[in-house]
């Protein structure tokens, strides 16, 4: 299952910003990087080399767009720059470790938004097909506010180790911001609503949730390994020849 | 951000038994509205009033006496300055009340229209009293036409023990925020407040329990505006000259004895010149207006005493702002200036010109009879000739300095240009007036070739801009069915201006489908040709459809009304949208006959001042019109041709989510006044991945796959945000 590496600080501004990497964090190839972005309705454009993986914005009421960004990174590669010429925007980024290792690290992303002005946060899950998913979930709101506690009371009885990862907001330009939860899934099927209380004042809601694949689970990627003989518990019995290909996956 | 309970940033209770006491609360904010709610005991048979304290009105709008019941409710507001504590109102008589109080600070509360959207000054419209209550309604308000506000519903009780009366099961959405009591020796009495954010029109109402049971009740409620909310126009007038003729423009049926609120009048009130109904230019439809002149006045009128003269929102009866919408069409730029429009009131106006020398729109609010003018502004770009312009003003007379607010669209048609802000206009001080006349064209001599279409008006200052109105034709539907309600054999068709035949519900169809209606030798129509005061014919009419890519706005009633005489003969027209029958035109002599054209023509609309009437698809989808109750058929007497203009606007496209770098996309198309969400479409890119659209619509979930390399469209055809909660894609996994 992939695992949470680290989560960089959040950053706000109403020019461009660099969220930054985990403190301490060097890039590592493979690891998968993650950018959250709050902007007022702005679609932000992903940095060169990054890819958007989805984007969602309230069409009412106090305007607010959240944007998901991802990147494989490459070894020592910088955290990228966001640029916006609207009002404002808000970023963090999380980088999670042991996401399948080729094409999207995601294989469902859906998006919605919640157009009810309350405090109670209910974002929509996906059924995965995939054994051992980390499931992030987020949520945004356009309140001009700064607070480090939105969200509280993150809850899915699917999953595994529910645990928030971000909770920022700012009130640059007209301010806003988003809260992240992760949890792990680890049987293929439903992962339900991931709920949560709207600590700051009742809004509409950006809702989003992306399910990462993890590497050894990766159908793509079928992992072939024989048992070497010293595993196989039993002196006797048919030894297989080793090949090139027991070799590389033992 | 919508309003919502976190507008209410400190409440209080208390109470006292005296003829004056004070509600309090820690020191306000400056600009916040604080909201006074009172219940009060006494002994029966004493008429009693709460007076508001001072600088503050009645918000209720109930300021009569309490008599002979034994609770009654109060609420007072006012937008207080920083530090305001403690508010003392009083018994209008000095009479002893048991009295009980919650105070509240709201934010974002427009404090200029607080006794608007309340009860009515009648109490009983919404102020109820039962003496032996278990359940008490506080009444329902008129139809809001705010698309944020905050509802309260306060319910009072008194109990002649000293059992303190509870409340719950406050229902219609309402949600309790305080109940506040008075307990003395022998009685109790208590209020409770509840409150409902809304983000949609229409009328509030709200019914609670209260414990024990069997003892005197009230109920009332409020609705409180979001400062600058937007608000649905409720339009006076829309026109988009589809009558195809220049017939009797300004020849209507008189007023009606005693008035209802529909302006059953001309499709215009006055005019000058020779106005035309051209097919030459149209920006919708087929027609325009036309007023062309040398060295000349041009023009057609509606007025206070017509069209503009109905319903009035908020507050007094005088003296209201008038917001419009008009397109405008040169085909080719005028060598001098010309009056393009103009709202008249009384000694000041504003005034709309076409100016040659910089070949741009000039707005200039004033006095033009002294003359005493406010400095001109011009737009801030010059006009081209062969381009529909779109106009949007906001005249307000109702300050010692009258103002105008405009913006201009210069190509309306092309939707990637934006209407552009222009500088307010400002008058010169001087006595406030009331609106009393709306002229398209030029009373002021000139040399010009104007064409006018998309013409809306109406009285909400909180509807400005109007923005991109369109007007549609809809006729009798050729393919329903006609009904008689009594005999049929009451009923004729006619042709040749007064051949009767059996009547047929074809035949009617076809005879009152023809636009541009024609008066004399080859009219043709429905006449009651038998006294029955109880019978009509209903006709159905066509519809126009709204979603997935427009919003309704307004329909008016074109009706040309026929007799084989002058005789004084008499009938009745009234319609229905499949929920409810409106008078349109009571039953009178009207001034039909076979020669002239006279028209009755009003707005779908409610009858009654300050009541939004919301035009929905299925009320439109439900039009139908009613023509008979004659206690007079001889003559025959009946009506020619009837049709709907039907204003609808565009919706207003979002992109709302993008996955994966665009591929997948959802856009949620808008209605333009209210948000609501009138369609949704999705787009998916080429290759093996579709996505899913998911919504909710009154609380009921829906989806749709969208295949790969595909558009998909949903219709929702909301009318207000609250109706869609939620919507989303979810692209296929990959």
């Amino acid at each position: 299952m992939p695992t949470v590496v680290g989560v960089g600080a959040a950053t706000f501004s109403a020019t461009a910003i660099t969220p930054a990497f985990p403190g301490g964090y060097t890039a590592i190839p493979g690891d998968v990087a993650i950018t959250y972005l709050e902007t007022t309705s702005e679609i932000v454009t992903a940095p060169t080399n990054w890819a958007s993986v989805t984007t969602v914005a309230t069409s009412s009421g106090e305007l607010s767009r959240l944007s998901a960004f991802w990147r494989r990174l490459t070894a020592g590669e910088a955290a990228p720059t966001y640029s916006t010429t609207v009002n404002h925007q808000q970023g963090q980024m999380i980088v999670v470790r042991s996401c399948r290792s080729a094409g999207n690290p995601f294989d469902q992303a859906p998006a919605t938004t919640e157009a009810v002005v309350d405090t109670t946060v209910s974002i929509p899950g996906v059924t995965t097909t995939f054994p051992n998913c980390l499931l992030l979930y987020a949520f945004g709101t356009g309140q001009d506010i700064f607070s480090a506690a939105g969200a509280t009371g993150w809850a899915n009885a699917a999953l595994s180790n529910v645990v928030e990862q971000m909770d920022s907001w700012s009130s640059t330009g007209l301010g806003g911001g988003f809260a992240v939860a992760s949890g792990g899934k680890v049987t293929p099927g439903a992962t339900g609503a991931m709920t949560a209380t709207l600590s700051l004042t009742a809004n509409f809601k950006t809702l989003m949730c992306i399910s990462l694949v993890g590497d050894s689970d990766d159908t793509r990627q079928p992992l072939i390994r024989s048992a070497r003989p010293i595993e196989s518990g039993a002196s006797s019995g048919n030894y297989a020849m080793p090949t090139s290909s027991t070799i590389l996956g033992g | 951000m919508p309003l919502s309970v976190d507008n209410i940033i400190q409440q209080n209770t208390g109470g006292f038994e005296a003829s004056s006491g004070a509600a309090t609360l820690a020191a306000t904010t400056a600009g916040s509205v604080v909201v006074i709610c009172v219940g009060i005991g006494i002994a029966g048979g004493v008429s009693t009033r709460m007076e508001p304290p001072s600088g503050f009105t009645y918000i209720s709008g109930f300021n009569g006496y309490i008599s002979a019941e034994k609770t009654g409710i109060w609420i007072f507001g006012k937008r207080v300055s920083a530090g305001e504590t403690s508010w003392t109102f009083a018994e209008s008589n000095s009479l002893t009340v048991q009295a009980t109080w919650v105070a509240m600070e709201i934010t974002g509360v427009d404090a200029n229209v607080l006794n608007t959207y309340a009860v009515t000054t009648d109490p009983t419209a919404a102020l109820t009293y039962n003496a032996t209550a278990t359940t008490i309604n506080s009444g329902v308000t008129l139809a809001s036409p705010c698309y944020d506000s905050l509802v309260f519903a306060v319910h009072s009780a008194r109990n002649t023990t000293t059992t303190i009366p509870t409340w719950s099961g406050q229902d219609n959405g309402f949600t309790e925020l305080v109940e506040s009591s008075n307990v003395n020796a022998t009685n109790a009495v208590s209020i409770a407040v509840s409150y409902k954010p809304s983000l949609a029109v229409g009328s509030y109402t709200c019914t609670a329990t209260v414990s024990p049971t069997g003892i005197p009740a009230a109920g009332m409620v409020v609705a409180l505006f979001a400062d600058g909310a937007r608000h649905a126009p409720n339009m006076d007038v829309i026109f988009g000259a589809e009558m195809g003729t220049n017939l009797a423009l300004t020849t209507g049926i008189a007023d009606q004895p005693g008035g209802t609120l529909h302006n059953k009048s001309a499709p215009f009130q006055l005019s000058g010149g020779t106005p035309e109904i051209s097919a030459t230019f149209a920006r919708t439809g087929s027609y325009s207006l036309k007023l062309s002149a040398t060295a000349a006045a041009e023009w057609l009128s509606w007025t206070n005493a017509g069209a503009l003269g109905e319903q009035r929102f908020y507050g007094s009866s005088a003296n209201f702002p008038l917001i419009g919408r008009l397109c405008f069409y040169l085909p080719s730029l005028p060598a001098g200036d010309v009056e393009i429009c103009a709202a008249w009131s009384s000694a000041q106006s504003a005034t709309f010109w076409y100016r040659s020398a910089s070949q741009k729109i000039g707005c200039v609010v004033g006095d033009t009879i002294s003359p005493n003018l406010g400095t001109e502004v011009l737009s801030d770009a010059t006009v081209s000739a062969g381009v529909w312009i779109g106009l949007d003003f906001r005249y307000d007379p109702r300050a010692a300095i009258p103002v105008c607010d405009w913006q201009v669209d210069y190509d309306s048609l092309d939707t990637t240009a934006a209407p552009v802000a222009q500088t307010q206009a400002v008058g010169i001080s001087g006595s406030i007036f009331d609106v009393s006349e709306f002229v398209v064209g030029w009373k002021t001599a000139a040399t010009a070739t104007i064409y006018y279409d998309d013409v809306a008006l109406c009285k909400q200052y909180g509807s400005y801009p109007l923005g991109d109105v369109r007007i549609a034709l809809v006729k009798v539907d050729p393919a329903g069915t006609c009904t008689v309600t009594g005999t049929s054999t009451n009923f004729k068709t006619y042709t040749s201006n007064g051949t009767t035949a059996t009547w047929t519900s074809a035949t009617t169809l076809a005879n009152l489908g023809s636009v541009p209606p024609i008066i004399g030798a080859s009219s043709s129509g429905l006449t009651q040709v038998s006294v029955a005061a109880s019978d009509y014919v209903e006709i159905p009419m066509a519809t126009f459809m709204g979603a997935p890519n427009y919003a309704l706005r307004a329909a008016r009633w074109y009706v040309c009304g026929w007799a084989a005489s002058t005789a004084v003969c008499t009938l009745a027209i009234r319609w229905h949208d499949g929920l409810a029958e409106y008078t349109f035109v009571n039953l009178g002599d009207h001034g039909f006959d076979n020669a002239t054209a006279v028209w009755a023509v009003g707005m779908v609309r409610s009858a009654v001042a300050n009541d939004y009437y919301e035009l929905t698809q299925a009320k439109l989808d439900g039009l139908k019109v009613r023509v008979g109750w004659s206690d007079d058929a001889t003559p025959d007497v009946g009506i020619h041709v009837v049709f709907l203009e039907v204003a609808y606007q565009p919706v207003t496209v979002f992109g709302s989510i993008e996955a994966e770098d665009a591929a997948f996309k959802l856009y949620v198309r808008l209605d333009p006044v209210s948000a609501a969400v009138v369609s949704l479409q999705a787009t998916t890119p080429a290759g093996t991945r579709g996505a899913t659209m998911s919504w909710t619509v009154s609380g009921v979930d829906g989806t749709q796959y969208v295949g790969p390399n595909t558009t998909g469209e949903k219709s929702l055809g909301a009318s207000s945000i609250e109706e869609v909660t939620s919507y989303g894609l979810a692209p296929d996994a990959g």
